[in-house]
């Protein structure tokens, strides 16, 4: 690694100088989500029920991924959604999307939770199963359901087109709970690779799902 | 300005790799940087996006009813504004008499005094940290905290801080390593002599607090450090 920071390509930077602009579909649905979380904040139990049908699949899911046990699992689904419940009125629609603040609030809950319990993650060879074909339980919306798997096909899309070190280290680094010095010892690579190749992957990760960006 | 090292460890920031003094150090810089933390954001969501490449698995039906009931048993919200300080919990009042006189007299004796207190069991889970000005128009601005880690509470004391517009509020924050963010402790405004005293309790529990800060937000606060930092200590 160079002793001083490398400063980026003229022009590269200018990506993140500032908030990018959102579209009007996206500006809609922010303003709605927003909305849903002032008065889930406020007792409202239709938008308790319209939040949680809409993301406790997705999050459950990743909560297994991490976990991989059932009963730990729902522990901490219900642990994040008191948590959410709780942040519902601190929810700032102009810093991040609905779905990465419960994304990430639930992913921390998971892996202090993994951390707690010294297990390690096993290797995304020994964890991927085939995606299972599961009839809707919690009674969310068609759209709601179409809309996740569209967005599944185009992550998984996109995470096939990172080279497999860059996918396999965002990997680690997002499921299991591993330092970054595990992370490196697990990859075999030195820490400064491991710590290029996470920057590295998310920014094409973003590149390939925004292009905008 | 972006560098590709600033950008690495906000990668790691934005999963939640970065630890201890390391994390702490990137949070101080994240309060006192727009830019950074627009990128850090994106970084977030990018990441957050990885949950959709899991395979996907249904919560079993029971789950929602279950969460609802332990929603309906969780004690109400503690609001984070600050209360009346007619009466303070004693350790807490103890503590910062003398880490009041800190901020006007010798530090030399005061830090003394300081280490005499914290030995004593019954101050060993309080921690004092003083707070130094970010801000070049007010150098005299200066605070101390007192905070509680049993108690999940504590007292800040500021003195000689600029009065605040009317749209606008100090907030105070602190940072624990086991958090992405500093975690709000709340707001106030300062009087007409640019003091204050407030008893807050964060909004999240803290395991450690590294750092101490109060930045300027919009009234009310804001869930993130947005604006600039004006005291920071540890």
């Amino acid at each position: 690694m160079a002793d001083s920071p490398t400063p980026l390509p003229e022009g590269s930077s200018a990506i993140f100088r500032g908030r990018k602009p959102r579209s009007a579909q996206q500006e809609n649905q922010s303003a709605a989500d927003s909305e849903m979380m002032r008065r889930l904040s406020g007792g409202d139990e239709a938008s308790f029920s319209a939040f949680y049908r809409r993301f406790a699949p997705g999050l459950f899911s990743m909560i297994y991924q991490i976990l991989q046990d059932q009963k730990e699992s729902e522990d901490v689904l219900q642990e994040a959604f008191v948590q959410m419940w709780k942040k519902a009125a601190g929810y700032d629609a102009e810093r991040s999307s609905l779905f990465t603040w419960a994304v990430m609030i639930s992913r921390n809950k998971a892996i202090d939770r993994v951390r707690s319990r010294q297990r390690r993650f096993r290797t995304a060879e020994a964890a991927a199963v085939e995606v299972e074909a599961v009839p809707p339980e919690t009674g969310g919306s068609a759209g709601d359901l179409m809309e996740q798997s569209e967005e599944r096909k185009r992550v998984r899309s996109a995470l096939s087109q990172l080279p497999g070190a860059q996918r396999e280290a965002i990997d680690l680094a997002f499921f299991s709970g591993m330092t970054q010095v595990e992370i490196s010892s697990k990859l075999g690579a030195p820490l400064g690779t491991v710590k290029a190749r996470i920057r590295r992957g998310l920014l094409a990760l973003r590149e390939v799902l925004d292009p905008t960006s | 300005m972006m560098n590709e090292e600033l950008e690495q460890q906000a990668s790691l920031y934005a999963l939640g790799l970065l630890e201890g003094e390391e994390n702490s150090a990137f949070g101080a810089q994240l309060a006192a940087n727009e830019e950074l933390r627009a990128f850090v954001d994106a970084m977030q969501e990018t990441a957050a996006h990885l949950a959709y490449g899991t395979p996907l698995r249904q919560p079993p039906a029971h789950l929602e009813s279950r969460i609802r009931a332990a929603i309906h048993t969780e004690p109400t919200t503690i609001t984070h504004r600050s209360t009346s300080l007619n009466w303070l919990p004693w350790a807490l009042a103890a503590g910062l008499a003398v880490a009041s006189v800190f901020l006007l007299a010798d530090r030399a004796a005061t830090k003394k005094e300081l280490a005499e207190l914290r030995s004593r069991n019954a101050f060993a889970q309080l921690r004092i940290a003083t707070l130094s000005s970010k801000l070049s128009s007010a150098p005299s601005a200066t605070g101390v905290v007192v905070w509680d880690a049993e108690k999940q509470e504590g007292v800040l004391k500021v003195a000689n801080v600029p009065a605040t517009e009317q749209d606008q509020d100090y907030q105070l924050w602190i940072v624990d390593p086991d958090y992405k963010q500093p975690v709000d402790a709340g707001v106030f405004a300062v009087d007409a002599k640019g003091a204050k005293k407030i008893l807050f309790k964060p909004k999240a529990k803290i395991t450690a607090a590294s750092a101490f800060a109060v930045s300027l937000e919009r009234k009310g606060g804001a869930p993130k450090a947005e604006g600039p930092m004006v005291l920071l200590g540890k």
